[in-house]
């Protein structure tokens, strides 16, 4: 059995028109101009005030109050025109929170004018938007004012789902006026879901909030939907009790006198249904019907119809029961009223008319487009809700995605970077390496060198040594032998004389000749000088500088180990290339020479000098530096335009082994 | 007489014999000649019991001998030696080509031979000469060995041992890094005697060669 829910449910979107706002009177000196202007809708008068603010928050309410005002007197295009204003303007100002209220206003604009899909979808907007900045508070009223819609077009577990989101902030922060609210709108809920357990259950806590703020308006209203559920639920008794205790708040009357008819009306009904004291229905229902009228509720009114309709058909009066519905039919056409709609068709339908027929038909037909409805807006609001969790989703991801490709990139970043420098590096490294291994390759061949001409140098003295034994040993004694043994034959022979003379002094010249040959072996560092002597030519001959080269007779290289000559001649080497390289000289000496048990070596050039100050040195001297100091020695500079002197001096002592 | 000749040339050993025997014909006596051809043939006049040593007047010794088989005698130096030791009453004769005075002074000090000569100097006569004078009245030095002790007379320079070897081996040009392989001397050592014999010589500014030059001068080498 379908449910008339249309009396129960009175929701006070209380919350949804009350802001905190600041009331008009802030312009004072301009309030009623304000007014003026609002009623006659003069727009540039407004704009002008509006312009001639200064303060960009007092702009902004200015507008909000124009906007709200429209929405009371219901003029929709005005209120579009300064709502959408409000909304461009805290867009402007980036105030999130008056970008979040214009959505609001909107939302309760569209609630009024029953379009509920676009009053869920801008209540949602504003939700988002409170949620985004924080406030709690107020996105939980957003919440709330969704729930409401969602109960409105019927969808009562979604509006349970909502209602439930919104109640543990109000239950926080301890907002008993939207916690009535929200139990208010539980209790309808499951009553639509046919809860009445629950129903009841949240219907008292309603009642209690409504305790707790004194307002027996409100409290008086939840009596009523209690009423009305136990209604739906056939406990007309305990109903009716409900619906005197809410009438027993006689201000109602006045502060609400459309739940009061209502309450009364409703009452009227249960006594119908027990099928008791149709005197007491008939009373209260007339009442109900004469404050109604005086009100000028419509709806109430068709109500009233119906009933009267129901009681007529029980009272066996069917023309006045056809004339009671047709008048509801006709009149919530008119309001476009679904429920009083159909309600009316079912009733003409069950009548068992000739057109019966045709009303039940167009019942069928309306129920069935209403069910379509109902479920293309649930799944629309259900749309809305998905596609912004949808859209948060994804913006969450999003944000994620974009946080880690930031942080992906970064790292790439920074790795390529130390890529490149640790190729750099490496680069270097091996151009080190590879110089290290070059250097010791050449001095490798260098060692060959003098060795080789060292051996060339043993092998001449070898040979020498040889020749100089056989000339000693064998040719000497033999000539000797034979000598003598002339002598002694012609001992007598005055004539022999003269040539055993001749041959004694051949004798003494071979002698000597053996000796000279042991004596050139006098020369052990020729191998070094050769190469210095050598090098210095190659010098000469490719760069045409005048190389001369000069050592003192009796140098003695051989305190020095191969490894350490290669040194020295490395250290020349060096000296000449920086001449060669800088100096653009026209001559150079390199003279070797001994002192004090140094030997000194000397590299003169007549070239351009350079500067001593320097304070890096390159790499040329860095390296001398370097060999000088494994040499134990030491290295001195003296450079002037006319020409630069590098000096070393190398103890011929090793005492540092 | 019994005379003993040492040496490994056979024209000198018949140098020797043909000398001899003019000696003999001015006294009218014999020489009974044995001839040792190296050191090992040298070394059997050592045997005990050796009858060859026997009565021995004179032995000709020249000083640069070859080896033989047995290693008892290193040089002609030794055997000399030996003979002075054990049988000092026999005149030892040596002979040598070697004009190094360094060697010769050796032989000098260590043998002290009746006759010393250097065989460049000899004619047959001198040779003659020579055996004679050994016979009757030693010693006989021939030219060069007299000019070698003039020098090392006159000279008033006091060298030991050490520095005559070390002059001598610079001289035959043995390497300085050799040089403590066979002296005992450091590379250290031999520098600072170099730098004080140069310093004796009066040769401080000049190489090793003027030391060497000077030593010959001065007939340590």
């Amino acid at each position: 059995m379908k449910k008339i829910l249309t009396l129960a449910s009175l929701i006070f979107c209380l919350g949804c028109n009350q802001n905190p706002r600041k009331p008009i009177e802030s312009y004072k000196k301009d309030s009623l101009h304000i007014d003026k202007y609002i009623e006659s809708g003069n727009r540039d008068s407004l704009m002008i005030l509006v312009n001639s603010l200064s303060v960009d928050s007092l702009k902004l309410q200015l507008i909000f109050d124009i906007s709200y005002k429209y929405y009371l007197k219901s003029d929709s295009i005005q209120f579009r025109f300064w709502n959408s204003f409000s909304n461009e303007i805290a867009e402007k100002y980036s105030d999130s929170s008056k970008i979040a209220e214009s959505h609001w206003d909107l939302g309760n604009f569209y609630n009024k004018y029953s379009v509920p899909d676009s009053a869920y979808y801008y209540f949602n907007n504003a939700y988002n938007e409170y949620k985004r900045i924080g406030d709690e508070f107020f996105s939980a009223r957003m919440m709330l004012n969704m729930a409401v819609v969602q109960e409105k077009v019927k969808d009562y577990s979604g509006s349970e789902v909502s209602a439930f989101k919104s109640l543990p902030i109000f239950q926080v922060l301890q907002k008993h006026k939207q916690l009535y609210i929200t139990y208010n709108l539980l209790g309808i809920d499951y009553n639509g879901m046919d809860d009445p357990v629950n129903s009841l259950k949240y219907h008292n806590l309603a009642l209690k909030e409504a305790e707790q703020l004194k307002d027996s308006v409100l409290a008086s209203i939840t009596l009523n939907n209690i009423g009305v559920m136990l209604q739906d639920n056939k406990k007309y008794r305990s109903s009716i009790q409900y619906f005197k205790n809410a009438l027993e708040y006689d201000s109602l009357l006045f502060k609400k006198p459309d739940s009061y008819a209502n309450a009364v009306d409703n009452m009227a009904y249960s006594y119908f249904k027990l099928g008791e004291s149709p005197r007491i229905f008939l009373h209260l229902s007339r009442k109900a019907y004469k404050i109604r009228d005086s009100i000028s509720n419509r709806s109430g009114k068709i109500m009233s119809d119906i009933h009267f309709g129901e009681y007529s058909v029980r009272d066996g009066d069917t023309t006045a029961a056809i004339s009671y519905f047709k008048r509801a039919l006709r009149d919530s056409r008119i309001t476009k009223n679904n429920s009083h709609l159909t309600e009316a068709l079912s009733q003409l339908g069950e009548l068992g008319l000739d057109s019966s027929n045709y009303y039940l038909q167009e019942y069928i037909h309306l129920e069935d487009s209403l069910a379509r409805e109902e479920r293309k807006i649930r799944n629309k609001l259900a749309r809305i809700r998905f596609e912004t969790d949808n859209y948060i989703q994804v913006t969450e991801k999003l944000t994620k995605q974009r946080l880690y490709i930031l942080i992906i990139g970064v790292i790439l970043t920074a790795g390529f970077i130390l890529a490149y420098f640790y190729r750099v590096q490496k680069a270097k490294n091996r151009e080190l390496v590879f110089e290290r291994e070059q250097q010791l390759a050449n001095e490798k061949i260098y060692d060959a060198l003098l060795k080789q001409q060292a051996k060339l140098e043993q092998g001449r003295q070898e040979e020498r040594s040889r020749i100089s034994a056989e000339l000693h040993d064998g040719i000497l004694g033999k000539l000797f032998g034979t000598r003598m043994n002339l002598g002694f034959l012609f001992m007598d022979n005055k004539n022999a004389d003269p040539y055993m003379k001749d041959l004694q002094e051949i004798e003494k010249e071979i002698r000597e000749i053996s000796h000279n040959l042991l004596d050139s072996l006098n020369k052990p560092n020729e191998p070094f000088f050769h190469v210095i002597k050598d090098y210095l030519s190659d010098i000469g001959k490719s760069t045409h500088i005048q190389i001369e080269f000069r050592k003192e007779n009796e140098l003695d290289m051989e305190v020095f180990t191969s490894n350490d000559q290669i040194h020295i001649f490395r250290l020349i080497q060096e000296a000449v290339q920086n001449i060669i390289k800088h100096a653009n000289a026209e001559n150079i000496l390199v003279a070797l020479s001994e002192s004090e048990s140094f030997l000194i070596v000397k590299i003169q050039d007549d070239g351009i000098g350079f500067d001593l100050k320097q304070n890096s040195d390159g790499i040329g001297i860095r390296n001398m530096k370097t060999r000088i100091a494994k040499l134990h020695g030491e290295i001195f500079f003296n450079s002037s335009k006319k020409g630069t002197e590098v000096l070393l001096k190398i103890p011929l002592e090793r005492q540092c082994l | 007489m019994k005379a003993i000749l040492i040496d490994d040339h056979p024209l000198i050993i018949n140098a020797y014999r043909q000398a001899l025997l003019k000696t003999a014909e001015d006294r009218n006596t014999h020489f009974d000649i044995k001839v040792k051809k190296d050191l090992e043939e040298a070394a059997s006049l050592f045997k005990k019991n050796s009858e060859l040593i026997q009565n021995t007047e004179i032995i000709f010794l020249d000083i640069s001998l070859p080896l033989g088989k047995s290693k008892e005698f290193l040089s002609g130096e030794d055997l000399g030696i030996k003979i002075r030791k054990e049988n000092p009453q026999i005149k030892i004769f040596v002979s040598t080509s070697l004009n190094d005075n360094f060697r010769m002074h050796s032989i000098l000090r260590s043998i002290d031979p009746d006759g010393f000569v250097i065989k460049n100097d000899l004619t047959p006569a001198e040779l003659i000469q020579a055996i004679e004078i050994v016979l009757d009245n030693p010693p006989y030095y021939s030219q060069s060995v007299l000019q070698l002790l003039r020098k090392q007379i006159s000279s008033d320079q006091i060298l030991d041992d050490l520095d005559r070897r070390l002059l001598y081996e610079l001289s035959i040009g043995t390497r300085m890094k050799d040089i403590p392989d066979v002296l005992p001397l450091s590379i250290a050592g031999v520098e600072k005697r170099k730098r004080n014999l140069k310093i004796i010589f009066n040769v401080e500014d000049q190489g090793d060669s003027g030391l060497i030059r000077v030593a010959r001068e001065k007939g340590f080498i």
